[in-house]
């Protein structure tokens, strides 16, 4: 008689995370949308996971960034930088939801969400030079267009959205400039390392994608957060960290020098 | 004396050290199986092409061809072109 033999279900940690990530996502999806009725203890979870999330990225950074030599390399100084970054969202999520949760009006959180942009750009500044992306920016100079097209457009919605002019929504930016300012500088390098990305292949290129597209989505909630009028916890802008964070946590997870050996072996 | 496949190679890693840290870097010059480490100097099983053919491909198996470029670029210095060492140097020799 044939025996039959089912095909064995591979359970990784790889699977587990995404699995669980495309669950949160759709259960706060449903919440946004009001699918599920509005609950404040709901929405105090979904913040609580822009802690968990991030948290796990800083704990495996810090060991990918000593595997990767730490400043004794430019992918090591790069993973140093995003793994920073982690940690400052982690320490400025944490005084946020404390915050919120207690009403205390002192945004200390601010500091720690600013000084983001600069760890971001930084990784940025290193990635791009371990793969060689500025040599080939400096060839096509038409690149400098970039940052001034994407103010245009970031100005072009902030007014839109505000019903106000674009001289009259760049006036009224103050504070709030810091943080869209630092989105656009982020962004135009992130567009600049995905346009000329495309020498970019191997075991890691996945990883860095997902680095990059999560830099993304941390530019489109930064610049939901400042539009939006109404701070609460697991709102949209939230929802955009949170994608942001899982994105780059994920990335940093996944640049695994032992992946190197296992494909040899 | 250096043999210049061993210069080249030397150059390759320490140019990938600066990218990927010297232990990656150590480590994917091991895994050609023609490369050695012994008290820090490089040991060659093959001192030919077919080393630094090796070595390259498995730097390849980092960035794709951003890592490849690194090599490219160190090749450039010496005066040899890639495909030339491919096409030409790099040819299993036939038994007669």
């Amino acid at each position: 008689m044939k025996k039959i033999t089912l095909p064995k279900i591979q359970s990784n940690i790889d699977s587990f995370l995404c699995v669980t990530f495309l669950a949160i996502f759709l259960t706060w999806l449903s919440y946004l949308l009001q699918i599920f009725p509005e609950s404040v203890q709901l929405g105090d979870f979904f913040a609580l996971l822009l802690i968990v999330f991030p948290t796990f990225g800083f704990f495996v950074g810090f060991s990918r960034s000593f595997e990767w030599g730490l400043f004794h390399s430019k992918i090591g100084t790069s993973v140093t930088f995003f793994t920073l970054s982690l940690l400052f969202w982690t320490i400025g999520q944490s005084i946020y939801f404390y915050s919120f949760k207690y009403n205390i009006s002192e945004n200390f959180y601010d500091y720690f969400f600013i000084l983001m942009d600069p760890l971001i750009l930084l990784g940025l500044l290193f990635l791009g030079s371990a793969l060689g992306t500025f040599k080939e920016v400096r060839k096509n100079i038409s690149i400098l267009v970039l940052p001034v097209l994407l103010t245009i457009l970031n100005y072009i919605i902030v007014s839109y959205i505000q019903n106000k002019d674009i001289f009259t929504a760049f006036l009224e930016l103050d504070v709030s400039f810091i943080y869209i300012f630092g989105s656009l500088v982020t962004a135009t390098l992130v567009v600049t390392l995905i346009l000329f990305s495309k020498r970019l292949g191997g075991i890691y290129k996945k990883a860095l994608q997902l680095i990059l597209i999560g830099i993304i989505f941390q530019y489109i909630g930064d610049n939901i957060y400042e539009l939006s009028a109404v701070e609460s916890n697991g709102s949209w802008y939230d929802l955009f960290f949170f994608v942001s964070l899982t994105f780059i946590s994920y990335g940093i997870y996944s640049l695994n020098p032992r992946k190197l050996n296992e494909k040899r072996s | 004396m250096k043999s210049e496949v061993k210069n080249i190679i030397e150059e390759i890693i320490n140019e990938q050290s600066m990218i990927v840290g010297r232990k990656i870097a150590e480590e994917r010059a091991i895994s050609t199986e023609i490369i050695k480490f012994k008290n820090g100097n490089i040991e060659l099983k093959n001192d030919t092409n077919e080393a630094i053919v090796k070595l390259i491909e498995s730097f390849r198996e980092i960035f794709g061809k951003a890592s490849e470029e690194v090599c490219i670029e160190v090749l450039k210095k010496h005066k040899i072109n890639l495909s030339t060492i491919n096409k030409n140097k790099f040819k299993k020799k036939q038994p007669k």
